[in-house]
């Protein structure tokens, strides 16, 4: 009887012990997938330099961020990192922004849906070819990118993404959101 | 009105610079399978499939201002041909929307053709099960109603023929969106011969107050209707939604109106509302509550219609959705009836 509870005891502990490492891996996965840094990428054509949050909001949700803007904006998500992005920019999973998206395609407006790709290379490579675009990617994903396709970074509320309090810097994102607050007062 | 009207379409075809460069965007369409059980008659116990909607699109760009939209229905079933013993009713391909729109600016955009009409915040979407999370719509405001005539119908009509004009205004985070139409209106030939002199008329009007903050709107839709005996019909909608994090709050509220019906000394008033709290749950899964009611005429007492629902979506693949929800129906007429509908669908865009 005493083998069968040694071995019982064996077990669970084995057991407690998995599922403790199993949650602290995602925990770490968690931890590792708030700190990744985004930056705003647009092809070198593009016009656009630097942008505020709330044209960036704008552009995300498919709204023009000038009036006398012909074109809708293509929307290039990178797959891995568009959870992050989006929970960051709105507050919302990508879960209900992509039921936004498909409410807003089917009632008939004029926007041009996302396009989607987990592939880094060929969301660049898409940007690239469609001078009309923006994008997101992790920072050492673009500085990895830039030496191989024309793409720029993107200034936010004039910060770049080398700056502290830039927007998408979980890390200083706090700070992001005061120093825009300062700036919608000014 | 008619010299204006060919002014227009000489100077769109003028301005659009080249059909060369038009560009399909958007989806390619939707389709929609439910499968059905309730207790409230024998039909409804053996349960029941269905190939609600086969929807498909064309959404092209024609130039930077005009763009062309056209959306094609396939009904439950519409095949021309039918096997022994079978029937051809119950089925029917329709041609939903389409229309050819004009933009001046963000401020002022022209369609003209066929559209849903917009009231509250679904009719646009009606048919769209991909973009909600229940299999059916609130009833209240969505669902047809018997008219003092007997006929099933909406307060006001699904679909409108004629022009829309439409504009966006963002001032800072604020946006504003309004939506006017003038439309043939409800009759026998909505869609090819008007067969009464009143148009069709509406509004939508929607505020968006901040990217976080709640979405308001306010939907007006009048006509004489020519289904029932031109008798004035007006509808009235408030909604509001607000989205925060997992959390999402809608509810609607209208009132419908029906002029007397000549010679008859029939007038209706009825209200309408429901209101639905939605949790996300993970990063696929939405879990929802809804509460719905319908007066069908408010001098009459006792005459309710009630439906909770209990419902879960699940998006197990980006482009397919399936859903699964319980209602439990109440309706307090003069034989009062109490059953529960269980209602599974798969919606699937491509």
């Amino acid at each position: 009887m005493q083998w069968f509870f040694n071995s019982m005891k064996t077990k669970i502990s084995a057991i407690f012990r998995s599922s403790l490492l199993g949650v602290l891996f995602l925990m770490g996965l968690h931890v590792q997938n708030g700190q990744a840094q985004l930056v705003i990428v647009v092809p070198q054509s593009s016009p656009y330099d630097s942008l505020t949050v709330t044209q960036l909001r704008h552009i995300f949700k498919g709204e023009p961020i000038d009036g006398a803007q012909q074109q809708p904006i293509q929307i290039i998500e990178f797959k891995p990192e568009s959870e992050a992005f989006y929970q960051r920019l709105y507050g919302l999973s990508r879960y209900s922004i992509a039921k936004y998206w498909l409410r807003l395609i089917f009632s008939g407006e004029r926007v041009t849906p996302p396009k989607s790709f987990s592939d880094p290379d060929k969301a660049c490579r898409y940007l690239c070819k469609n001078g009309h675009a923006i994008s997101f990617l992790p920072v050492e994903l673009y500085q990895k990118l830039q030496k191989s396709h024309p793409i720029k970074a993107v200034a936010i509320d004039g910060l770049t993404y080398r700056d502290d309090g830039y927007y998408f810097n979980h890390q200083s994102g706090k700070r992001g959101d005061e120093i825009q607050g300062k700036a919608a007062s000014q | 009105m008619i010299r204006a009207f060919w002014g227009f379409c000489l100077f769109a075809a003028w301005s659009c610079s080249s059909l060369l460069a038009q560009e399909f965007i958007g989806p390619h369409g939707f389709l929609t399978l439910e499968a059905g059980w309730g207790t409230q008659d024998s039909v409804a116990r053996r349960g029941t499939f269905d190939l609600h909607h086969f929807n498909l699109f064309g959404d092209v760009l024609l130039s930077p201002r005009a763009r062309l939209f056209g959306e094609i229905e396939f009904e439950h079933r519409s095949e021309m041909e039918v096997e022994a013993g079978e029937s051809l009713a119950g089925g029917f391909v329709r041609l939903e929307r389409a229309w050819f729109e004009y933009r001046f600016s963000s401020l002022f955009v022209l369609r003209l053709g066929k559209f849903l009409t917009p009231y509250g915040i679904y009719n646009e979407i009606h048919d769209v099960a991909p973009a909600y999370d229940t299999t059916i719509l609130p009833q209240s405001i969505y669902g047809k109603h018997q008219s003092p005539q007997g006929r099933m119908q909406r307060f006001y009509a699904k679909f409108s023929l004629g022009a829309q004009l439409l504009g966006t205004w963002h001032p800072g985070s604020f946006k504003f969106k309004y939506q006017l139409f003038v439309s043939n209106g409800r009759g026998q030939y909505p869609y090819e011969q008007d067969d009464n002199a009143n148009k069709g008329m509406g509004t939508r009007l929607i505020g968006e107050f901040g990217h976080k903050g709640p979405v308001i709107g306010a939907s007006f839709y009048s006509d004489r209707n020519g289904l029932n005996a031109n008798a004035r019909q007006t509808s009235l909608g408030l909604d509001f939604r607000y989205e925060f994090r997992r959390y999402r709050l809608i509810s609607e509220v209208s009132r419908f109106s029906l002029e007397e019906v000549p010679y008859s000394g029939i007038m209706r008033t009825a209200n309408a509302g429901y209101i639905e709290f939605a949790v996300h749950v993970g990063r696929q899964q939405t879990v929802l509550v809804r509460y719905d009611v319908f007066d069908p005429d408010t001098r009459m007492p006792h005459d309710l219609e009630k439906d909770w629902m209990f419902g879960t979506s699940y998006q197990f693949m980006e482009q397919a959705l399936a859903k699964f929800e319980i209602h439990f129906w109440d309706v307090q007429t003069a034989t009062p009836r109490r059953y529960i509908q269980v209602l599974s669908s798969l919606a699937v865009v491509f």
